[in-house]
């Protein structure tokens, strides 16, 4: 399974990773490769209960990421050849203080930035500073309705009202400015979410972001969350009924290829790590956020706010454990949680390392956002 | 299950491992001492043979059809000492395995097998069969050769691949009381190698499925608790030849806003 089926300009339940070819290429040679995308937060902290967050799960030991620790780490991802940092993990990294200041310092070193927000905290001066330097911006909203959006996100009510006007805020930012940044909407969708199916990409129409993505919930490998699974297929008429709301410039996409398949895993290994690497909002860097509480210790390995990341991607201690992963030593079906950021990333490389492919002769036009994979 | 291995080369206890990173050649010498005197295996009987041939080696595995289970391999071809510790350690991992678990994973298993962990590994990265060193090509080709030919006999495999064997029938028949024994005393032995007494670092459960949960007392620097945990995870891996996990204890949420 490649992940290169059903491409369109705007990649989103997919992988890109197979347009980083010189990166697979040194990896097979067994050279320490840096990760082309670092999903990350800047922050912990949230202002919002989600009932579906999965960063609930993901406590470890908090420290804060000051400005002096996120600049030295933007300028380590510059200087070892990260291409892309996304703000997004587990916080709200628009409550951290230096959020506007680490997204423009990140732009001005050459790094594609992003982030996923709840949205509550921005307003129109930072969203102008901020808008330039972002290759996309996502808001996490997974109702359509002011009451179920409180229910569900663990606010109050009135939040839904001024989301709603800083999604139009940023919409109409981009227009005035001909920006190139991509604004999005996501919603993570639980099977007991799906009256808010259609209201929301019905909101989208209205509030007219480039897209609404629909998208699974991911669970730990004790299923915590609860996430059922097999509830998804029940959805499929309303997700297929909101994708048809999409119009030339307003784009609502399910990810199929994860709603179907019902939290499961085609493979063993875990490759992606390397390529597509996670931070907690507390500084610490593991492979990725299904390993970053405390229970999964042996696999930290470091810390910004302790240790510069350069140092950190250098060390030993990093491809021990990006070896473990990779090895007989850790089977993902068995021991991680289900559906995880990097799931596409591995499956492509898994089919690659077994030789069920060759690399695939890329199209010539290239996907948007290819620094994300 | 046993091994076949026609036609080796000439002069085989002379030959130096040429093909083989230093890092392997111990464990391609453990193999190849051990492995003598095994015969062919594959059965007449109740079994499909698949048959793929690869730069001037062949492949013939044997397969019970309900369940797709190996049943037998046999290699014809002539190979290099090293080449031939390979092949050899497909076989044993072959050892109840489905074909198509064979073909997705035996090559990395063997590799692990072979590599001697106290050494460093040969590359910087991330180790696989394809930058192992020059003995792991030839057959990754014949491997990749026979999922071909199996393939297209067979149609595409169904499902995901879900094989996997964490533990031994003989580990599952113990009861209890005697794993938790075994596991406190290779613990013990663990703490007494790293210089830590149990109050540093002591167990605080190992739960139903042989998972081991352990604490940390505050003597333990942070950074110092990663390399503890790995370590012991694959002492107790080593001694016991199980898949045993190691871990400290869930942290709970402290954002005090959210729910669970």
């Amino acid at each position: 399974m490649t992940g290169m089926t059903d491409h369109t300009d705007l990649i989103l339940d997919g992988t890109k990773i197979a347009w980083h070819q010189d990166r697979i290429s040194a990896w097979e040679r067994g050279e320490r490769i840096a990760p082309i995308t670092i999903d990350m937060s800047l922050t912990r902290a949230c202002n919002y209960a989600c009932h579906f967050c999965y960063a609930m799960l993901q406590e470890n030991e908090r420290q804060v990421i000051n400005k002096k620790a996120i600049f030295e780490f933007l300028d380590d991802c510059a200087e070892i050849g990260v291409k892309g940092i996304s703000f997004v993990s587990d916080g709200e990294s628009t409550i951290s203080p230096v959020f506007v200041d680490a997204v423009k310092h990140g732009h001005s070193l050459g790094l594609s930035m992003a982030v996923g927000t709840n949205g509550f905290v921005l307003n129109r001066r930072k969203l102008e500073e901020v808008l330039p330097a972002l290759t996309y911006l996502r808001i996490n909203i997974s109702a359509g309705e002011r009451e179920r959006y409180a229910e569900i996100m663990g606010v109050k009510e009135h939040w839904f009202d001024r989301v709603c006007q800083n999604i139009r805020d940023m919409a109409e930012i981009k227009a005035q400015n001909n920006l190139d940044v991509t604004i999005g909407m996501q919603m993570v969708l639980m099977p007991e979410y799906a009256d808010q199916i259609m209201p929301l990409a019905r909101l989208g129409k209205e509030l007219r972001p480039d897209y609404l993505v629909i998208k699974h919930c991911s669970d730990d490998e004790d299923g915590t969350l609860g996430v059922d699974y097999a509830g998804y297929k029940d959805l499929y008429d309303s997700l297929h009924e909101a994708e048809a709301l999409s119009d030339e410039s307003y784009s609502v996409q399910v990810k199929w290829s994860k709603i179907a398949a019902e939290g499961t895993r085609s493979y063993q290994r875990c490759y992606g790590a390397p390529f597509m690497l996670q931070m907690s909002g507390s500084g610490l860097v593991a492979p990725c956020g299904m390993l970053f509480n405390e229970r999964y210790k042996k696999f930290h390995i470091g810390n910004i706010c302790e240790e510069r990341f350069r140092d950190i991607f250098a060390s030993d201690r990093y491809w021990e454990i990006m070896n473990y992963l990779a090895s007989p030593e850790f089977n993902a079906q068995k021991m991680c949680g289900s559906l995880c950021l990097q799931h596409k990333v591995n499956e492509f490389l898994d089919g690659y390392q077994k030789d069920e492919y060759d690399l695939p002769t890329l199209p010539a036009a290239q996907p948007m956002h290819l620094n994300f994979i | 299950m046993g091994l076949s291995i026609s036609a080796p080369s000439p002069a085989d206890d002379v030959i130096a491992l040429e093909d083989a990173f230093p890092e392997f050649h111990q464990g391609i010498e453990r193999v190849l001492r051990d492995a003598r005197g095994q015969g062919a295996v594959v059965p007449e009987n109740a079994v499909t043979v698949f048959e793929a041939p690869s730069d001037g080696l062949v492949i013939k595995v044997a397969v019970q059809i309900e369940g797709e289970l190996i049943a037998g391999i046999e290699y014809d071809g002539e190979t290099t000492r090293a080449e031939r510790a390979v092949l050899q350690q497909l076989s044993a991992f072959a050892n109840g395995a489905t074909v198509r678990e064979f073909v997705e994973h035996g090559l990395t298993f063997v590799v692990e097998r072979l590599r001697d962990p106290a050494m460093p590994r040969p590359v910087d990265g991330i180790l696989s069969p394809r930058n192992a060193g020059p003995c792991f090509q030839r057959p990754r080709l014949l491997i990749k050769a026979l999922r071909a030919a199996y393939l297209s006999q067979h149609g595409d495999f169904a499902g995901d691949n879900i094989f996997d064997r964490p533990y031994s029938e003989r580990w599952l028949a113990m009861g209890n009381t005697e794993k938790q024994n075994r596991l406190e005393t290779l613990i013990q032995a663990f703490r007494e190698q790293v210089g830590l007494d149990e109050a540093a670092m002591a167990v605080f459960e190992i739960d139903q499925y042989d998972r081991v949960v352990v604490i940390f007392g505050p003597e333990v620097g942070v950074w110092d608790k990663p390399t503890h945990l790995l370590g012991l995870e694959r002492w107790l891996r080593r001694q016991t030849g199980e898949r045993i996990e190691v871990f400290v204890e869930i942290a709970k949420d402290s954002n005090r806003i959210r729910r669970l």
